[in-house]
C-alpha cells in the first residue's frame, strides 16, 4: 500500500467525525429523526434499556417533544483516534432549549464513542455532562444543582467540574456555592 | 494497482481535504472580518462575480455593505461565534453549508442584542480557491435583549428588527412533520 494511504485516512476519519457532530446538531434541531438515528450504529444502546435504531427514534420523540426550539451550538472537538474504525471525543457544545417558559442554556460537553461501519464513521454512545443547565435570566452558580430544568425533561448530568480528579484535586471536594453533589 | 490511477485517488482524496479546510475557511474569515468591520475582507470571502441587489462584483458588495453600515442602524460591533459547520461537497466543484452562529452586536444607536443564526452557504470552486458563490441566507431562530427570554417574543421579520422569533426551526419541513399529530 502506499504509504500516504494511513495518514489520509487519519484526517478523512477526523472530519468524517466533525461531520458527523455537526450533522447530529442540525437533525436534533431539525427534528430530522430519521437522520438522527442514521448517524448511530445499528446496535445503538438506547438510554431506556432497549436497543436499535428504531427504538432510539421513539426514545428521541419523546425526549425532543419535550421542547420547542433547540439550538446546538458546537465548538472545539478533541479527537482522540483508537484504530483504524475506534475513536473518542470530547465536544464542547452550548445548547439552548426552549421548555415551556424556560429557555434553557447548557454549557455542555459531550464524551463520544464512535466506530466506522462499512466504511462510515457512527456515534456509538454519548454522554451529555454539563457545567450547569440555567435558564437564560439566572445566575448559574445561584440555582440549587446548578440546573434549572425540570428533572424529568434532560438527562445531562450536571457534574463538572467535580467530575475532574484534577480538578478535585486543585480545588479540594468542598461544595461550592450551587454545587450539584447529590443531583443528576 | 496501477500506480498512475493510485497517485490520482490520492490527490482526489487529499482535493476533498482541503476544501473542508478552506470552506471551514471562509465563515471564519467572514466572522473576523465583520469583528473588525473591515468589508473589503470580507468581500475577499466571495467569487469576484458576486450579486448584491442589482450589482455585481466585490466592489459592489463592499460598497453595499458600507451603505448599511451607516446611520443610526449600522454594525458598531460585531461579535460572531461561528459553530456547528455542516459541509456537503458536490462532485462538480460545489459545496452547500450549514453553519451556526451566536451573534452579539451593537448598534451605532446604542442597540445591543443577542441573535441565534443560522446560514445557509454555498460554496464554488473558482480558480482553485472555495469561495461563497453568493450571499449567505441569514436566517433567525431569534434575536433577543440581553437579559430578556426569546420564549414569547413577536416575529422579527428579519432583517427588518433585530429582536423577536426568526423563521426558525418553523420554516424547516422535518420540524412541521415532527409535529404533525399522528395518523
Amino acid at each position: 500500500m502506499n504509504p500516504l494511504v494511513p495518514r489520509l485516512e487519519r484526517l478523512e476519519a477526523i472530519e468524517a467525525i466533525r461531520q458527523l457532530v455537526a450533522r447530529h446538531a442540525l437533525a436534533t434541531d431539525q427534528r430530522d429523526i430519521d437522520t438522527l438515528v442514521s448517524l448511530y450504529v445499528p446496535d445503538v444502546a438506547v438510554d431506556d434499556g432497549t436497543s436499535g435504531r428504531s427504538m432510539l427514534a421513539g426514545w428521541f420523540r419523546t425526549a425532543l417533544g419535550r421542547y420547542g426550539t433547540t439550538f446546538h451550538l458546537l465548538g472545539q472537538h478533541l479527537i482522540d483516534l483508537s484504530d483504524a474504525d475506534h475513536a473518542t471525543g470530547v465536544l464542547y457544545a452550548r445548547p439552548e432549549y426552549e421548555v415551556d417558559e424556560r429557555w434553557m442554556v447548557l454549557a455542555a460537553q459531550y464524551w463520544d464513542h464512535y466506530e466506522r461501519h462499512d466504511g462510515t464513521w457512527l456515534l456509538s454512545r454519548r454522554e451529555t455532562h454539563a457545567f450547569y443547565a440555567a435558564d437564560i435570566t439566572d445566575h448559574p452558580l445561584q440555582i440549587d444543582g446548578r440546573t434549572s430544568f425540570p428533572p424529568e425533561v434532560h438527562r445531562a448530568t450536571i457534574d463538572l467540574p467535580e467530575r475532574f480528579p484534577t480538578w478535585q484535586h486543585a480545588h479540594g471536594a468542598g461544595p461550592s456555592i450551587g454545587s450539584a453533589e447529590g443531583r443528576g | 494497482m496501477n500506480e498512475e490511477l493510485d497517485q490520482a485517488d490520492l490527490a482526489g482524496r487529499l482535493d476533498r481535504l482541503e476544501a473542508f479546510e478552506e470552506i471551514r475557511d471562509l465563515p471564519a474569515r467572514y466572522a473576523v472580518a465583520y469583528g473588525s468591520l473591515d468589508m473589503e475582507a470580507l468581500t475577499t470571502a466571495y467569487v469576484d462575480d458576486i450579486r448584491s441587489g442589482d450589482a455585481t462584483g466585490r466592489a459592489a458588495l463592499q460598497a453595499r455593505m458600507e451603505t448599511g453600515n451607516q446611520g443610526p442602524r449600522g454594525v458598531r460591533l460585531a461579535i460572531l461565534h461561528v459553530g456547528t459547520h455542516l459541509i456537503d461537497l458536490r462532485d462538480d466543484g460545489t459545496a452547500t453549508g450549514s453553519v451556526y452562529c451566536r451573534a452579539e452586536v451593537e448598534r451605532a444607536d446604542g442597540a445591543w442584542f443577542q441573535q441565534a443564526i443560522h446560514y445557509g452557504d454555498q460554496y464554488v470552486r473558482h480558480d482553485g480557491r472555495w469561495l461563497f458563490t453568493r450571499q449567505r441566507r441569514h436566517e433567525l431562530f431569534y434575536g433577543v435583549v440581553t437579559g430578556d427570554r426569546p420564549n414569547r417574543l413577536p416575529p422579527a421579520e428579519w432583517p427588518a428588527n433585530d429582536v423577536g422569533r426568526g423563521t426558525l426551526p418553523d420554516r424547516w419541513s422535518t420540524w412541521a412533520a415532527f409535529h404533525e399529530p399522528s395518523r
